[in-house]
């Protein structure tokens, strides 16, 4: 017992002293991944880092269904594309889009001021929330490889009781190495052997000039 | 005087390794959580996520039904449109503790008139996180035409799980 103690504190030291001398990264590699993540090395990642992707997530944080519309300029075209989610109270719903993505919104990108998102009560009435007012345009609100989250919210301050509200995760200081899947990367890899074999990103049938 | 400084230098590194879960993701990604500060603070903290590649190998317009079971909430039903030979990447927030694909439909236009056909699940059972997925994993859901067991072609979904 008393040398199985000293083991583990041996142990301790000499991990200890290799990360103060030889950095996070070079530990973060040696060791088995339930390890790693007891030291910082999350699971799995939250944003496309450098995964050449954009994802766009809706969250519904009201307390009845919110359809989500949102619009944006695909990679490779001039046109927009528009994607629709029926999200349930508390839920969320995403999409990968390829970069480069210039510009995007909850809504219609040629007109800002229209709504993106609807109410939708248990008696199947709809309410329409106040637009999101702005594009979101790359380089500027956003980079690829990070997450843009459109969420509606209940908001008393408004007419109706909810707004919707944006924000951006930047990817591109995410870590590298995760414990359990690459997601992104994982991602990546699939569809570029689907677009090998001639299937079409669903961006392309979407995009309307 | 040996056995001390033995002492004194496990409890240093000791330290340095409770340290390092902190030291480490600031030093890993500084600017990554800053952005979420940076965020509109009514968000909820970011998570990681589950991917569903959605795959129609077939030529014709097509519906997949599935059904997800949340963690905290109820079941939820949803319907993908998918245009034909198209790919649809749907990202869940981790937290999906099952995900069931019941069904789907193919639209066969024939002579100038669209034919609803419907599609077999293979298998029909529902994939459970922890056996079929785990958080972080990518779930391919591929629509294509296969055959029955008389020889007949018959519309087919089947998954798989990605992980590396």
């Amino acid at each position: 017992m008393i040398r199985r103690y000293i083991g583990l504190e041996t142990a301790a030291a000499i991990l200890g002293a290799a990360i103060a001398v030889g950095g996070c990264n070079l530990v973060s590699q040696s060791l088995n991944p339930q390890f790693m993540e007891v030291l910082g090395t999350p699971f799995a990642p939250i944003a496309p880092g450098t995964a050449p992707f954009v994802l766009i997530r809706n969250i519904n944080m009201t307390d009845q269904r919110v359809l989500f519309n949102f619009e944006w300029i695909p990679a490779g075209t001039l046109a927009s594309a528009n994607f629709g989610f029926n999200v349930s109270a508390g839920l969320d719903g995403g999409v990968l889009v390829t970069c480069p993505v210039s510009q995007m919104t909850l809504g219609d990108l040629d007109n800002p001021t229209a709504t993106g998102a609807l109410v939708i009560f248990d008696d199947n009435t709809r309410q329409e929330i106040p637009p999101l007012g702005r594009i979101l345009r790359e380089g500027i609100d956003y980079f690829c490889g990070d997450v843009v989250i459109f969420a509606a919210v209940r908001d008393t301050s408004t007419v109706g009781g909810y707004s919707t509200i944006y924000g951006v995760i930047d990817g591109s200081s995410q870590p590298t190495q995760f414990a359990g899947p690459n997601t992104f990367k994982l991602a990546e890899r699939e569809i570029g052997e689907l677009i090998a074999f001639g299937i079409e990103s669903f961006e392309q049938a979407l995009a309307v000039p | 005087m040996l056995s001390r400084c033995v002492r004194r230098r496990h409890f240093i590194g000791f330290l340095a390794l409770l340290a390092a879960p902190v030291a480490c993701q600031d030093a890993l990604n500084p600017q990554f959580l800053a952005a979420v500060g940076q965020s509109q603070s009514s968000l909820p903290e970011p998570g990681s996520s589950v991917v569903l590649l959605f795959v129609n190998e077939t030529v014709w317009t097509a519906e997949v039904d599935f059904t997800m079971v949340p963690r905290t909430t109820i079941p939820e039903d949803w319907i993908l449109g998918m245009a034909g030979k198209s790919y649809t990447p749907l990202v869940f927030e981790c937290g999906v503790i099952q995900l069931t694909i019941t069904g789907g439909t193919v639209f066969v236009i024939d002579a100038g008139q669209i034919t609803p056909e419907a599609v077999a699940v293979l298998p029909a059972s529902p994939l459970d996180e922890g056996d079929e997925f785990v958080c972080g994993a990518v779930i391919k859901v591929f629509l294509y035409q296969g055959w029955d067991a008389s020889g007949n072609p018959q519309w087919e979904i089947s998954t798989e799980t990605v992980l590396d």
